[in-house]
């Protein structure tokens, strides 16, 4: 894909408002993991930054750590044809049964739905869940598939030429931040 | 009626001479050869009509001495009147027929045949072959003193190798009983799986091989028979630089053979497999680089004789298959000059040699007249434009085969006019 | 029609980076296939068809398991039973086929450039499945995947292969996909079965085992075609068995826990002993299961593009 020009970029959470966001979900997720038969899958690549954020924190507050696992959605794409981008296909693993279990779905941005929607297919062939919930950091809008999230860290309102990234300190870089920029078309 | 071309360069590849000037002739036989300035007629008689070669270059016409016209048993390939209309548009005049059509050319009565077919098509001399073997069986002799007696002009059995050494040697000496020179082809059958020169290229490409030590094998075997029995033998569609060592050694020592080489196995190498295009599926295989050149030395130094068509039309449809099992060969009468132009234009090889070896070499081989613009000699002659630039498209053939691997490519030069005995069988439109 | 077609059609042309891709991909696939469903529906859009003219069942059966895995619908086209066994042309049964517009063509065939022949006149994508003596990527790129989840990389490893090089598609392809991806190759078989220019293609040939084995970090196992058997190329099993077959013996004279590979069928007791084709070097189940894994990438890597254009 031609790289096109970033036209705007504005910071739109800094390091504070990300803790903040990251303590909203917090306190449904601890819970949940205490009430136990808890699990936590977070979405490649943006989920699993955020879902290890939150298990640092529920260590943190001593809360035994549940089983954890990543889970790619490349291969369950509805888009895959359109070859806007080459989709590179990550890492997927899930090593416990999935069967009869509570899911925490993790995820970094909620947008159109439709990366959530292929990840309940993907998580559907691994077993029979007893339930899944969905975690987002950031709820930008513009749904286009009937899907909301459980848990909302922060909500940013956005338009559709605009791109949403959350960068976080896992991701080796220096602060965690939420930017929002607008690509030249 | 005399005629007379003017505006040429003529060249004169027996002499090597090269001059502006006009030719002159009258019922066909050269009566006049003057120096003229380019555009000038030089000084004309009344009644003499003019012909213009536009400024290009006048040669001898062309001899070929292995080409495919298919007719009788394969018409659906090529025939008679449309293999010489190709012929006649490749600038030739003569052309020797393979006889190892269906039926193959062994007794008289096929003899008469294609040659009255060829003077109903009336645009080249067709120069027929008798087959070596009663119905190509390579044990019993065809009725080789009938054929001579009928027009037959060399004996061949076409792309065949006789395996009966022993046989091969009874055709030498019969035939020569009727003064009749033997071409033979060269490959030992036993040593080859395929078509595909055995080299680094079809290591790779996995296409199954002829190595250059088949051809090499059979070329000793025919030039010691030729030793032998003193039969006029010439070894056709020589490919490989080991046949040439073999050739030249002959000659100096006297064994009277000639040799020839294809015009595709002078532009093509082995690499042409590698997109395993039928197109490219040709027999003598083309071989290495190192062949190649070698073989380009050849005929500018003599070893070579000859430049032979090897003309092979094909249906369509016996090619579009997959490597393995489409037909061998391509059709090539109407683009020999073209492709010679190619390796002048590219210095690989000189005009007076290119020109001398479908010309002068032919001719001696068979003993006719012309390859020579003098006086008294048959106006057999050729106006080749060595400027023009083209494209090979579909529609552009004479012949009825397609199977050529330059459709669709550009090149420069192309026959102008040709003349047979003074009579114009070929001009260029447009 | 589709919007871009690539075919995989030999390794001459892949790249390191184009041939490593497909060896990550292998690794992904090779996870789906060890789930509870070993399905994702990522090419059901995709019809494949396996248009095998040379009989093979393992790699039909291979590349069927693998196009159902990735959820295409599959269609099954063998030479006896069908229209080419009456004289249909190749080249008119493939545009007959198309008239189903399949996405992807798996050919086999024993004319080496078949598949070339269909990539240049039929618009779906073409996967060699092996044609004729000249290449069969998919095996070779298997090979390579098995050796690098066994010892962790390709480059500088020795790698062996034995047998009738002359002839098999799986011992060109594997010389091209290994030298390109920077390992060292020996070959080695009777002189009959050898080729007078692979020491031109990067490979040192030899016409004993015992030298080609020494040090090697694979050694592979080229079936020996019994039919070539007391013809013209090898005296007999016995002889061939003896001097050219893989035993416990030979193997010491490889590096400790060096690889032993085959591309299957086994000849037991020719090319190889029973007691290596099953000993703990032995990797051979392994290369047919990470088969279905490669096939899977590669229908991925050449269907997930693939798009009726609305």
């Amino acid at each position: 894909m031609t790289p096109t020009r970033v036209l705007a970029e504005r910071q739109v959470a800094g390091a504070q408002e990300v803790r903040n966001a990251i303590e909203l979900l917090l306190a449904p997720i601890s819970s949940q993991v205490s009430e136990g038969n808890t699990c936590i899958v977070g979405i490649q690549t943006g989920g699993v930054h955020v879902a290890n954020r939150l298990l640092s924190r529920l260590h943190q507050r001593g809360i035994p750590r549940p089983p954890v696992g990543i889970l790619d959605i490349t291969l369950y794409r509805d888009d895959i044809f359109i070859g806007r981008q080459q989709p590179i296909v990550r890492q997927t693993d899930i090593p416990f049964e999935l069967s009869g279990k509570n899911v925490i779905l993790v995820d970094d941005v909620l947008f159109t739905g439709r990366t959530i929607r292929a990840a309940l297919d993907a998580l559907v062939d691994f077993g029979r869940p007893a339930s899944i919930r969905l975690a987002v950091l950031v709820d930008r809008g513009l749904r286009e598939y009937p899907i909301q999230a459980d848990w909302v860290g922060m909500k940013i309102p956005t338009v559709i030429q605009e791109t949403v990234r959350v960068e976080l300190v896992e991701m080796g870089l220096s602060d965690d931040r939420v930017v929002v920029y607008t690509r030249e078309a | 009626m005399r005629q007379r071309i003017v505006d040429c360069e003529i060249l004169d590849p027996a002499s090597g001479k090269r001059f502006w000037g006009y030719v002159e002739w009258e019922d066909g036989v050269i009566c006049e050869v003057g120096q003229a300035g380019p555009g000038e007629a030089g000084e004309v008689s009344a009644g003499v009509e003019l012909i213009s070669a536009h400024g290009n270059l006048l040669a001898p016409s062309f001899v070929d001495l292995y080409a495919d016209f298919c007719e009788p048993g394969f018409e659906y390939r090529e025939n008679i009147a449309s293999g010489s209309a190709a012929a006649a548009a490749g600038g030739y005049t003569h052309v020797l027929l393979r006889p190892d059509t269906d039926p193959c050319v062994d007794g008289e009565d096929t003899v008469r045949f294609v040659l009255e077919a060829g003077a109903k098509a009336g645009l080249v001399n067709v120069l027929p072959a008798g087959c070596l073997s009663r119905k190509l069986d390579g044990e019993s002799l065809a009725e080789i003193g009938e054929m001579a007696d009928a027009g037959v002009v060399a004996l061949l059995e076409g792309d065949r190798y006789l395996k009966k050494g022993g046989f091969l040697r009874r055709c030498m000496e019969y035939g020569d009983n009727f003064h009749l020179p033997v071409i033979l082809t060269n490959e030992d059958p036993t040593l080859v799986e395929g078509v595909v020169h055995e080299g680094l290229v079809s290591a790779i490409s996995g296409l199954k091989t002829s190595p250059s030590v088949a051809e090499e094998v059979a070329v000793a075997r025919h030039i010691a028979l030729a030793e032998l029995t003193r039969a006029k033998t010439h070894l056709a569609k020589i490919s490989s630089a080991a046949s040439v060592r073999l050739i030249k050694d002959a000659k100096a020592r006297g064994v009277p053979v000639t040799a020839s080489v294809a015009i595709h196995n002078l532009i093509l190498n082995d690499t042409s497999t590698l997109g395993y295009d039928p197109m490219f599926k040709i027999w003598p295989p083309a071989r290495s680089e190192e062949d190649r050149k070698l073989l380009l030395e050849a005929v500018i130094d003599g070893t070579i004789d000859t430049i032979v068509s090897d003309h092979s039309p094909k249906a369509t449809e016996d090619k579009e298959l997959e490597f393995d099992l489409a037909a061998t060969g391509a059709l090539s009468i109407e683009l020999v000059f073209p492709l010679l132009n190619k390796l002048v234009l590219a210095e690989e090889l000189d005009l007076v040699s290119a020109i001398r070896a479908v010309t002068v070499g032919p001719r001696r081989f068979l003993g006719i007249a012309g390859g020579e613009i003098a006086k008294g000699q048959p106006a057999d002659l050729v106006v080749l434009d060595r400027n023009t630039d083209w494209e090979l498209d579909y529609f552009e053939l004479r012949s009825r085969g397609r199977n050529t691997p330059f459709l669709g490519q550009r090149f420069v030069g192309r026959t102008y006019l040709t003349i047979n005995r003074g009579r114009v069988t070929f001009r260029r439109d447009g | 029609m589709a919007t871009h077609i690539n075919h995989l059609l030999d390794l001459e042309g892949l790249s390191k980076e184009e041939i490593t891709s497909y060896l990550d991909l292998g690794e992904h696939f090779k996870g789906v296939s060890q789930r509870r469903i070993k399905k994702v529906p990522t090419l059901r859009h995709i019809t494949v068809v396996l248009f095998f003219i040379e009989n093979s069942t393992r790699t039909k059966i291979s590349f069927e398991i693998a196009a159902k895995r990735m959820s295409a619908d599959t269609l099954s086209f063998a030479a006896s039973s069908s229209s080419l066994a009456k004289g249909e042309t190749l080249l008119d049964t493939a545009k007959t086929l198309m008239a189903m517009r399949p996405d992807i063509i798996v050919i086999r065939h024993f004319a080496a450039g078949a598949p070339h022949f269909l990539a240049r006149n039929v618009p779906a994508a073409i996967i060699n499945a092996g044609d004729g003596g000249h290449a069969h990527p998919t095996q070779a790129l298997l090979d390579m995947f098995t050796m690098r989840e066994h010892l962790g990389k390709i480059e500088g490893l020795e790698v062996a292969i034995i047998g009738d090089i002359g002839h098999s598609r799986v011992a060109r392809s594997n010389i091209h996909g290994l030298s390109t991806m920077g390992a060292n190759i020996r070959v080695a078989g009777p002189r009959t079965f050898l080729p007078p220019h692979f020491n031109t293609l990067g490979v040192q040939v030899y016409d004993r085992i015992e030298p080609a084995i020494e040090g090697a970090d694979v050694v592979m196992m080229l079936r020996i075609q019994k039919e070539r058997m007391g013809k013209d190329l090898f005296p007999s099993d016995r002889e061939y068995a003896r001097f050219f077959g893989l035993d416990a013996q030979k193997l010491k004279l490889a590096k400790p826990g060096a690889l032993v590979m085959h591309p299957g069928p086994l000849n037991r007791g020719v090319e190889i002993t029973p007691d290596i084709a099953d000993c703990n070097n032995s990797v051979i189940l392994e290369q047919v299961e990470n088969g279905v894994a490669i096939r899977m990438a590669v229908l991925y890597q050449l269907g997930k593009h693939l798009v009726e254009e609305a």
